[in-house]
């Protein structure tokens, strides 16, 4: 298939690593997965309609060529190429970057691979995570698919309208285009709370005083009782 | 004894990677006629990054005439990015951006031009926030009750030198 070809020259001209990323060090990995297959289609919408457009354009320009002949049956074959590679271009990028997707939820922290072009890879432990939200929009509804948002302390900056921008900013973990929010939610939840239960391994957490041994307690007593002696051995006299 | 070998190697990162000149220049290129107005800037900023890392934090400093130092610490790290553009996946770099619960959306600190990318992040995440049971209760030194039998004994002689001299 052409799509398979194009695949591979993207992976090597783009050097994009091949399989899932590495989990965290430490720590036990929960799952691992992807986003569905819904997301793909649900991008893809996007590339149907732009490329639909400029098929559009190019099909009016063929009718003005026609009626009105000269020079628009060059621009209608310019938009019509244009239209080709929009719609291939896309179709090879949006699919990529749905392939190149990938979550990582270990024990104690989330890990998210995204992006084609530009790579990037967020790490988040759970004893940082503030808050759980799910989003779905009218169109994602459509499709059957929501984001899972987990944010962490810090506010995402304010004015800024989070929605498209949500995966490009700090403090924020996205799961974007999962069949099964709640459960994954919920999942996200259960390690939270065992690990706020357990401790959140503050090197500054000292919630367990230690306390004196039976031993010690024991030679501070005996010490008390000597000082004691003592001091009655230099009152006499 | 691997981790304190990673760690040395992440204390030993002060400066980019060479390679990061390479990728500044080539990026100032791709901006055509704006060339000399780009690259005096990623002149400046290669030449003057520092980075500095030790057993509690890490810190960038960089600039001449505008200089920014930031420090934090590794407890204070709340998400940790790895972001590799395409320039930087065909020089083998990656840039690595921490986050504090400060307001920006901003990264508080960004390392560029690293090779170490993946042995950084490695180490940064074990110093994160939540990735260790805090180790149970730290125990009472077993010293502290040898110390106390001394000083128990100690007394107990110097009391009998007392008598001793008094006749008691």
């Amino acid at each position: 298939m052409a799509y398979s070809a194009l695949r591979g020259a993207a992976i090597r001209l783009l050097r994009l690593p091949a399989g899932p990323p590495d989990p965290p060090p430490g720590g036990k990995v929960v799952r691992t997965f992807n986003a569905s297959r819904r997301y793909l289609h649900y991008c893809l919408l996007a590339v149907w309609i732009g490329s639909g457009i400029v098929f559009a354009i190019a099909g009016v320009m063929a009718v003005l060529a026609i009626t009105q002949g000269g020079g628009w049956s060059v621009a209608a074959a310019v938009f019509a190429f244009l239209g080709v590679v929009a719609a291939s271009f896309g179709y090879v990028a949006t699919r990529l970057e749905f392939e190149m997707r990938f979550y990582i939820l270990t024990d104690r922290s989330l890990r998210i691979r995204e992006g084609v072009f530009f790579l990037r890879e967020s790490t988040l432990t759970f004893a940082n995570v503030q808050n759980l939200r799910i989003k779905r929009g009218p169109l994602q509804q459509v499709f059957g698919i929501s984001d899972v948002l987990v944010d962490t302390a810090g506010g995402a900056g304010g004015t800024k309208d989070v929605e498209g921008q949500a995966m490009k900013q700090g403090h924020r973990g996205t799961i974007m285009g999962i069949e099964n929010p709640a459960e994954i939610r919920d999942l996200v939840m259960d390690l939270l709370r065992k690990y706020r239960d357990a401790g959140l391994g503050d090197p500054d957490d000292h919630r367990h005083p230690a306390a004196p041994s039976e031993d010690e307690g024991e030679r501070l007593r005996e010490i008390l009782a000597e000082v004691k002696a003592l001091r009655k051995v230099m009152l006499t006299n | 004894m691997t981790q304190d070998k990673s760690a040395a190697a992440i204390y030993g990162i002060a400066r980019p990677d060479s390679k990061l000149l390479t990728l500044y220049i080539l990026r100032s290129i791709l901006t055509g006629p704006f060339f000399p107005i780009v690259i005096i800037p990623h002149l400046i900023r290669y030449y003057t990054l520092r980075y500095r890392f030790d057993a509690e934090g890490m810190g960038v400093s960089v600039g001449l005439i505008f200089r920014k130092e930031s420090y934090i610490t590794y407890t204070r790290m709340q998400d940790i990015h790895l972001s590799r553009g395409l320039l930087e996946r065909w020089f083998g770099l990656g840039t690595i951006e921490v986050q504090t619960a400060a307001g920006s959306s901003e990264a508080e600190i960004k390392v560029e031009g690293l090779a170490l990318y993946n042995e950084l992040r490695d180490y940064l995440y074990t110093r994160m926030r939540g990735v260790h049971t805090p180790a149970a209760a730290a125990k009472p030194s077993d010293g502290s009750a040898s110390v106390l039998a001394e000083i128990r004994d100690e007394l107990r002689a110097l009391r009998a030198e007392l008598e001793k001299r008094r006749g008691v």
